[in-house]
């Protein structure tokens, strides 16, 4: 494959003459520099919106916001670098689709940037220990006087709190005697997650982002299980970097550009999906048991995922190709006769 | 632009017809009431659209824009070219059409959907609990209370066949009883309310001299109640220096001689009915809320045994019930609360400035009605927790039902208003009586229940939410001072408790609209309309309510419009740099159509995603800028309205 592509690259150097090579390199050179900014800024996006979220997160009715932390910051760049990496590649396909880039030095440059990122920044990334800041006591302290729900559904407030101690009343209307209790000095229950469930409350998360940031969880735990299983296993678990890369081959599938975007889209999806599966229990299993038997003797981890990444990836580079071979006959078609007057005489 | 609106109408007509053919396929429907069925299915089919619809629509705009600019980079071959600049003039037009279509939908259609939607699958068990008031009612021969909830489950459902026999039952019945009052004139309507209200206030509004002079024709005739009567209102008006005072109270002492030493009795039934009018009258002149109960009672039976034509029985009989109705009310008035309840649970928290305490109040359910033009709330189960300004508890009240007048501010002199923390400006306040008399029977008195002992949580709340039993009772440990604290403590609480005397009436200081806001306020801001919330915003705090929630709700529906129009123009942004290449040769592909639910997916979820970062955005704003939220905010969103413009405008193509 990879012969396949120095060819490639060595007849396009010595038919395309010095003036496009030129241009070739430029255009390579800015496109990394675009990668390289994709992965920094994507980053700093990614670590903004988790610490809105954090904030969010946070926040006790009435005590306005808690003093903005930058741990949460390097939290949210450290945990979200992998999704960063994922989405730096659709970045870059979206960059080609969008400028129209027919040029095979550029493609392959950013391919190999991107499969670098995999295989180096992410465990870089991974054994950069980030010390998520703790919450002190007093920024979990609840305010008194305001209704909240508690867990069972009923209406409690607290009328003062002390010490995690409150006093208050708590309206049962959850059962058939609806009934309101008076209490003293009891323990606020312990709360996970957001600090004042009266925020939880009206901020829920939409199902079906929840739904993606518990797929999101489960393939962050799968990367963090691959890097800590040495670098055979990374390089294994990386291998997802092949198709993830490849799908810079279905930029040209079709003269709209939008469905090329969404090609896109697509691919990713269902490579992570695919990737998702062959780590979990699926329908893959059987599968996964006779390619490990097959091969039991290779120092391989799952090999099965190595074995599908590749094949996604040789289908999407031959569509890539094929596609490239395709567009240039039609552009120089287009050079020669912009109007299609000779089609059409 | 003109190009993509048949894109984007047939694209909505496509959803539209899958989402309505999707609900009718889909057989799984809960339990309805009979002939709802198709109803359901529909709303329920329409609702899956209005899910779908800002998706459909957003991105039908992307996609119509890509296939518009269709190899069009004529003049647009630098940043911010007079072609891209025309092309965004049609832009703005559509993006303000869908948004304004979008917002409509957002604030109107689909809370009207849900409420509808809600109702439908509530529409069982109300039908039966419509049905059940009101064949109980009717058992009960209360027809007049009957008919409306026959009429109800008649409108819930006219097809089941129970209802129309119900209805017509009850209306027979309704019919009967009207006939029969016809000539029963001592029905109910024996205390008529409404004609005795405005007397105390009308004779209220004569001068002192007039009142004087009322005094003194009276005492003429030797009618020496009206005499003193009036005698004691002049004293009431006259201001201290006048000598209209002194000539008033010579009047009122000379009246009030003459009243306890009557004379000329020709029997004892007589001497017996006058002794029992001065009493009543003392009670009346005390003014009391016991005692006015106690003078309506004695006049009341006064007039009920051969009384009925005397003139002073009338007079103060008439104020009595006046003063009765200011302070009681009726246990028939609420008999049926519990059937009628139009609100579900209310809670709020007030303080009081005038005792420095805190009151937290909730509502079981709550009626509304009007009664002489003013409107009137009867609630049911009222509780009222009082604690300290420091938080302790105090005392707890509860009345298993109370009367709701809006009272007029006017009432109250300056010191009671500055003492109770009422604003002029409210010009109506909640006043609630919490006794309920007996219309005929003296005894029987539903009044407020109060305790000074905590209940404490019982265990299987203790259990739901987490708390550990065995630390319910644990009090902070304070290095030895913890019994000195203790009587501190009870010392400290005794004497607030003095200052709270357990009363029937309570001055709500809060306008009686926020009074009605809070019952609305109690199940979230989403069902509450602009308006309310943004006056109901600045007053969360106080009542209980956390203002970052009703802010954050109040500025995402507010600036809704604004972020929509940032987003369409995104996605025109979208458009171009998408849109279809390839020379002039390139046709649209038919096989293309396929990937539109595809791209309405994803901007489904680009959407969710916006909203959501938009929620937060919102509330970090609405928690860190205080009451600069809402220019923070605009400012914001239109920093990045003009970003995401300058962005489309910096489009262009070389080729």
């Amino acid at each position: 494959m990879f012969a396949q592509i120095m060819d490639e690259i060595r007849h396009f150097i010595a038919a395309g003459g010095q003036m496009k090579q030129e241009s070739s390199i430029k255009t390579t050179l800015r496109m990394l520099l675009l990668y390289v900014l994709v992965l920094i800024l994507g980053t700093v996006f990614c670590a903004v919106i988790y610490t809105i979220y954090t904030l969010c997160m946070h926040m006790i009715a009435g005590s306005g916001l808690k003093v903005f932390d930058f741990g949460y910051f390097l939290t949210g760049a450290n945990t979200f670098f992998p999704l960063v990496v994922i989405i730096s590649g659709i970045v870059m396909s979206l960059y080609v689709i969008r400028y129209s880039i027919r040029k095979v030095l550029p493609i392959v440059v950013i391919f190999a940037a991107y499969v670098a990122a995999w295989i180096f920044l992410i465990p870089i990334n991974y054994s950069w220990k980030v010390k998520t800041p703790s919450l002190t006591e007093a920024n979990m302290t609840l305010t008194s006087d305001y209704f909240r729900v508690g867990e069972s559904g009923s209406v409690f407030y607290y009328s003062s709190i002390e010490d995690g101690l409150a006093d208050g009343v708590c309206i049962d209307n959850q059962s058939d005697i609806e009934d309101v209790y008076t209490f003293g000095n009891v323990r606020i229950p312990k709360t996970e997650g957001y600090s004042d469930s009266l925020i939880h409350k009206s901020i829920g998360m939409p199902k079906i982002i929840e739904q993606f940031v518990a797929w999101f969880n489960i393939f962050l735990d799968i990367t963090r299980q691959a890097w800590k299983a040495g670098f055979i296993g990374w390089l294994c678990f990386a291998s997802i970097s092949l198709p993830l890369a490849s799908v810079l081959g279905l930029c040209l599938v079709s003269k709209w550009r939008m469905v090329n975007v969404l090609s896109v889209f697509m691919a990713v999806a269902g490579i992570l999906v695919l990737n998702v599966m062959a780590y979990t229990k699926s329908f893959m299993e059987p599968a996964k048991a006779f390619v490990e038997g097959a091969l039991s003797n290779l120092p391989v981890k799952n090999p099965l995922v190595v074995l599908m990444n590749v094949l996604i990836f040789v289908i999407f580079s031959l569509i890539g190709f094929i596609m490239y071979n395709k567009c240039r006959k039609e552009d120089k078609k287009e050079r020669e006769d912009p109007y299609g007057r000779k089609e059409m005489a | 632009m003109k190009k993509t609106l048949p894109t984007i109408i047939v694209y909505i007509l496509m959803i539209f017809t899958i989402c309505i053919a999707a609900t009718f396929c889909y057989r799984g429907i809960p339990e309805l009431n009979p002939g709802d069925a198709n109803t359901f299915r529909f709303v329920r089919g329409i609702r899956w659209f209005a899910i779908l619809f800002p998706a459909v629509l957003i991105s039908g705009f992307a996609l119509g824009c890509s296939i518009a600019w269709k190899n069009e980079s004529v003049g647009s071959t630098r940043r911010f070219s007079e072609g891209i600049f025309a092309r965004f003039g049609g832009v703005i037009v559509m993006a303000l059409v869908i948004t304004l279509v979008l917002s409509l939908t957002h604030e109107v259609v689909r809370p009207g959907l849900e409420k509808k939607y809600q109702a439908l699958l509530e529409g069982p068990s109300d039908l039966a609990l419509a049905k059940k008031s009101a064949s109980e009612l009717l058992a009960s021969e209360n027809p007049e209370y009957a008919y409306p909830y026959a009429l109800r489950a008649y409108k819930i459902c006219a097809k089941d066949p129970e209802t129309s026999v119900l209805l017509k039952k009850s209306k027979d019945a309704l019919d009967m009883a009207y006939d029969r009052s016809l000539y029963d004139t001592n029905r109910k309507s024996a205390v008529n309310l409404k004609e005795a209200m405005p007397l105390h206030t009308g004779d209220a509004s004569y001068t002192a001299v007039e009142m004087l002079e009322k005094s003194n024709a009276a005492a003429a005739e030797n009618n020496w109640y009206l005499a003193h009567y009036w005698a004691s209102l002049a004293i009431k008006a006259a201001t201290g220096l006048d000598s209209v005072m002194q000539d008033a109270k010579i009047a009122a002492s000379n009246a009030w001689n003459e009243l306890k030493n009557p004379s000329g009795f020709e029997n004892k039934e007589n001497y017996d009915f006058y002794t029992k009018k001065t009493q009543a009258y003392n009670a009346l002149q005390a003014g009391n809320p016991s005692d006015n109960l106690k003078a309506y009672y004695i006049l009341k039976t006064l007039s009920e045994n051969g009384h009925k034509d005397d003139p002073d029985v009338i007079r103060f009989l008439a104020l009595a019930e006046e003063a009765v109705s200011n302070e009681y009310f009726f246990i028939d008035e609420t008999e049926d609360i519990e059937k009628l309840k139009t609100t579900g649970d209310i809670y709020f928290a007030l303080s009081d400035s005038a005792t420095g305490t805190k009151n937290v109040y909730y509502i079981k359910g709550a009626m509304d009605s009007i009664e002489d033009g003013r409107s009137v709330r009867y609630l049911e189960g009222l509780t009222v927790a009082t604690f300290s300004k420091s938080g302790k508890f105090i005392r707890s009240m509860y009345a298993p039902v109370a009367k709701v007048i809006s009272q007029s501010v006017s009432a109250f002199d300056k010191e009671t208003l500055s003492f109770k923390g009422i604003s002029s400006s409210w010009k109506k306040v909640p006043f609630i009586m919490l006794q309920a008399v007996d219309r005929v029977t003296e005894g029987i008195v539903a009044e407020p229940r109060y305790s000074y002992t905590l209940t404490n949580l019982p265990d299987r709340i203790l259990k739901a939410e987490g708390i550990e039993a065995s630390q319910k009772y644990e009090k902070p440990v304070d290095g030895g001072t913890g019994a000195d604290m203790d009587d501190a403590y009870t010392t400290l609480r005794s004497g607030i408790i003095r200052r709270l005397p357990e009363t029937r009436t309570i001055v709500l200081s809060m306008p009686y609209d926020d009074f009605i806001a809070v019952n609305e306020a109690a199940n979230g801001p989403e069902g509450m309309d602009l308006i309310t919330i943004s006056k109901f915003v600045k007053k969360a705090t106080s009542y209980g309510f956390s203002r970052e929630v009703y802010y954050k709700d109040l500025l995402g529906r507010t600036l809704y419009p604004l972020f929509l129009l940032c987003i369409m123009i995104f996605c025109a942004t979208i458009g171009w740099n998408y849109r279809i290449d390839g020379g002039r040769r390139v046709q649209f592909k038919f096989r293309w159509v396929f990937l539109i639910p595809v791209s309405g997916f994803v901007t489904f979820l680009f959407l969710e995603f916006a909203n959501y970062v938009y929620n937060m955005i919102n509330y970090v704003i609405a928690g860190a800028c205080g009451a600069g939220a809402f220019p923070v905010a605009i400012a914001l969103y239109i920093v990045l309205l003009v970003l995401v413009s300058a962005n489309f405008l910096s489009r262009h193509d070389k080729h």
